[in-house]
């Protein structure tokens, strides 16, 4: 196993990874089913909102949102109804994001707009952003009213952080940005993955757990070196992981145009041809990008060693991360689940799927 | 001794101790990124955060001059923000748990069953308490549960403050929204000086992990939690 720089960790720490994952992944699935609701229109609405939520995801921001609570000393289900609510608006934002990014697959089937269309997949991700206020309303009667207002503010934070890191990705496609650097992609990925995907776990569950004793702003460089580990893994098995595992079609964030650090590496480093090339490829829509050029793109960033190059960066990343785990979590007594936030520093650089 | 000629210290580089991972590998030297990315991810990732932070200090400053200068704020929104800081501050809390054993509690609901009423009482004396005043570790409130069903009670309460001037307004709540809430909760004055946490359960009520948050009649503020996690 490879060592990341600053942490020693063992199978046994990645074993609690799974462990927690599926242990707060079931609580947070059995408390987020009663808010789908039953009632009709069912055909065209809410037996699709239960479609993405049901496929069966990682569950890792929710579970670090209890993780972190738990930590901080609170129960679970003081932090539940925050982890639910970060579930169901998660799974809103990858239905639009699927259509964004014209995506085929998602958790190993056809995405919400392949199998249903367009105008019927944004109000279907319309409605799950909707249905996620209702958690943060019930806070009030785990939390009080004060911090169920504070965890208000910090959701509208997050979400505005996260498309606001959407903006920019796209933009970058719209107008077929290719001068780009390292320190871009960082910060749209701060943006776009790490608010929502561990920044936002982490300062919602300290909240919760510490009774809103604590400054959540130490999460923040802790939050952002964990998540791009995270975000660079999932931009590196697109490329490399099993498609069955993955969930997603291999190889599509380059059909999809992606601003990967993989793919910015390969245009600062490749010759002027190849770069012409991947530029030309890059301007195209979406529909006239052959799969055997894609191939040629691919077969180039192994040729120069991109892939190779993208972990190294995530290693650096993750050591950052663990020194500011130290830091972020200094003072909260050792526990399993202090154990699980740091141990998915490792798992994050780490995993297959 | 003018202020020209004051003799003035120049302005430290930094006011703060150096915590960034960047500086631990620095040694001073730059290399090149396509040698060592590693090294090159690490500072990398501190320059886009650091930015990202300074920016975000930049806007709350923006913000904060703006609109919450000592005269914005109106006399209530003060006195809000102090009871804030001193309940922030005010975070250990007192922890009861406590277990309603099914042999036990079926003991006690054959001996209350006397008046026909299939709804038994159970009641569980905590041995934790809480000091009445922050400080002071002879005067302790002590604090009784009574529910009638095996159940896994927690409460949470904040030190100090009186315990008869708590309740739960807002009842318990089930972690399933369309769960009907448990109502029938009350603080009241129980035998030797102790609060009783009384709870009533109506016998259709579902199976559920309930939470409520205890409040204090004369201020308002959040004194605590109490969570009920139903056995059976």
């Amino acid at each position: 196993m490879s060592q990341t720089p600053g942490t020693v960790t063992t199978q046994d720490d990645l074993a609690v990874v799974r462990e927690v994952l599926a242990e707060y992944g079931e609580m947070t699935r059995a408390a987020l089913e009663p808010y789908l609701p039953k009632w009709e229109p069912r055909r065209h609405l809410y037996d699709l909102i239960a479609d993405y939520p049901r496929r069966g995801g990682k569950m890792m921001r929710p579970t670090l949102c209890l993780a972190t609570a738990r930590a901080f000393g609170a129960r679970p289900e003081e932090a539940l109804r925050s982890a639910v609510a970060i579930e169901l608006l998660h799974n809103a934002l990858l239905v639009h994001d699927d259509i964004e990014d014209g995506s085929e697959q998602r958790r190993g089937r056809p995405t919400m707009h392949e199998m249903f269309g367009v105008p019927i997949a944004i109000n279907v991700g319309d409605t799950l952003g909707l249905l996620s206020l209702r958690p943060l309303m019930d806070n009030l009667w785990s939390v009080g009213m004060r911090l169920a207002w504070r965890i208000m503010e910090e959701t509208e934070r997050m979400a505005r952080e996260s498309a606001e890191g959407q903006a920019l990705e796209l933009g970058w496609r719209e107008q077929n940005v290719t001068d780009l650097t390292e320190a871009d992609y960082l910060s749209m990925v701060l943006k776009k993955t790490c608010w929502l995907a561990t920044i936002h776990p982490l300062r919602v569950g300290a909240l919760i757990g510490s009774r809103g004793g604590v400054d959540v702003d130490r999460f923040i460089r802790f939050g952002f070196f964990l998540g791009a580990v995270f975000q660079i893994r999932d931009d590196l098995l697109n490329l490399t992981g099993d498609e069955t595992a993955y969930g997603k079609e291999v190889g599509g964030d380059i059909l999809e145009g992606k601003r990967t650090l993989m793919l910015i590496r390969l245009l600062r480093v490749a010759a002027p041809a190849e770069r012409a090339r991947v530029e030309a490829l890059l301007g195209l829509p979406r529909i006239e990008r052959h799969v055997e050029e894609v191939a040629w793109v691919r077969e180039r960033m192994d040729h120069h060693g991109c892939l190779d190059y993208a972990r190294g960066i995530a290693h650096g990343l993750a050591g950052a991360a663990a020194h500011e785990l130290d830091l972020a979590f200094e003072g909260v007594p050792a526990s399993r689940d202090r154990r699980f936030i740091q141990s998915l520093v490792t798992w994050s650089l780490e995993r297959a799927a | 001794m003018s202020d020209e000629e004051r003799y003035r210290r120049p302005e430290p580089e930094r006011t703060e101790p150096d915590r960034r991972f960047s500086t631990l590998l620095d040694n001073g030297t730059e290399t090149a990124e396509d040698d060592d990315p590693i090294r090159h991810g690490v500072r990398l990732g501190y320059q886009v955060i650091d930015e990202h932070l300074e920016q975000g200090r930049r806007i709350a400053r923006e913000i904060n001059d703006r609109a919450y200068g000592p005269n914005a704020l109106g006399r209530d929104m003060r006195e809000m923000a102090e009871r804030m800081i001193r309940f922030s501050s005010d975070v250990a809390l007192l922890c009861v748990e406590m277990m309603t054993s099914f042999a036990g509690f079926e003991e006690q609901a054959d001996g209350a069953s006397s008046d026909g009423s299939r709804r038994a009482s159970f009641s569980s004396r905590a041995t934790a308490s809480t000091p009445t005043h922050p400080t002071d570790d002879e005067s302790r409130a002590r604090l009784a549960v009574e529910i009638d069903r095996p159940s896994r009670v927690s409460v949470d309460l904040a030190p100090g403050g009186d315990l008869a001037d708590l309740h739960l307004p807002h009842g318990l709540r089930g972690l399933d929204p369309n769960t009907p809430p448990l109502d029938a909760i009350e603080l009241v004055e129980g035998d030797d000086g102790e609060t009783l946490l009384r709870i009533q359960v109506p016998d259709d009520q579902p199976l559920d992990r309930y939470t409520g948050v205890v409040l204090a009649r004369s201020s308002g503020e959040v004194r605590g939690t109490v969570a009920v996690h139903f056995l059976r």
